[in-house]
């Protein structure tokens, strides 16, 4: 499907829109052409996205406003998590070993492995003055 | 309500009903019933995901969070009734080797009584 959708939404950085995104996002997927099963895992992946964002660039400052995006270009479906707060540097991320992870019982870590794993690909950069976390899943 | 839990008793194990989301929002209530759990010394914890639409990484980090304390006791942490996609994240992190699965309550009950 050849379309372009655009939709952009403002939360404050609290968690309790978390359940409200993951609603939203699932819809989207729908009206798409997701099916259930990636709409379920892109609605996942933007929950983690946004709570990265609330919990490390904004450190849970509740006043703060995070924008979400969701564009397609090109039979994909871009989502773009922007905020003000603190960079997240790509190379400071940091992917546990899975093997250790579950032998140690380790915690934390495991957002970003479900971005990864869920999406196709997962960008972070800054344009302007703002910084941005972009999901990119192809449709179909 | 976003998250609630029921919790049950059945031949010493603690069936904790969940329903609704568990995600950065609701974890701290899912952590604060786990280590009632634990305070109580339930130490046989089955998970019924019936009515959970959806686990993030906090809830996974939750039970990370008292595995250890709950093993070290002779006790385990199983799951039952979830759905494809909760199943889905616990098996694409391999979380699956770490905590079992099953298809119903009754599966995950009679795990208990066989393997302790």
């Amino acid at each position: 499907m050849d379309r372009n959708f655009y939709l952009k939404t403002t939360i404050k950085a609290d968690t309790e829109y978390l359940t409200l995104i993951n609603k939203l996002t699932s819809d989207i997927c729908k009206m798409l052409g997701f099916s259930e099963e990636n709409g379920k895992n892109i609605s996942l992946a933007v929950d983690e996205a946004v709570t990265n964002t609330i919990k490390h660039a904004y450190k849970m400052d509740n006043k703060k406003d995070i924008e979400i995006e969701y564009i397609t270009k090109e039979n994909e479906l871009i989502i773009k998590i922007l905020h003000t707060g603190i960079p997240i540097s790509p190379d400071k991320l940091v992917f546990p070993d899975m093997k250790e992870y579950l032998e140690k019982y380790k915690k934390g870590g495991l957002g970003i492995m479900l971005m990864i794993k869920f999406m196709d690909s997962v960008e972070y950069g800054s344009e302007n003055d703002r910084h941005f976390c972009k999901l990119t899943k192809k449709i179909g | 309500m976003e998250l609630e839990i029921l919790k049950e008793k059945k031949d010493g194990i603690t069936i904790m009903n969940i329903k609704g989301a568990i995600n950065a929002h609701t974890v701290n209530e899912f952590e604060k019933a786990l280590e009632q759990c634990l305070e109580n010394r339930e130490f046989k914890l089955l998970i019924n995901c019936k009515e959970l639409d959806y686990i993030s990484s906090a809830g996974l980090g939750a039970l990370m969070g008292v595995i250890e304390t709950v093993k070290t006791n002779g006790g385990d942490i199983k799951l039952c009734n979830t759905s494809n996609s909760v199943y889905r994240v616990f098996d694409i992190l391999g979380f699956t080797e770490l905590f079992q699965i099953f298809n119903s309550l009754e599966e995950g009950l009679k795990a208990f009584n066989k393997n302790g």
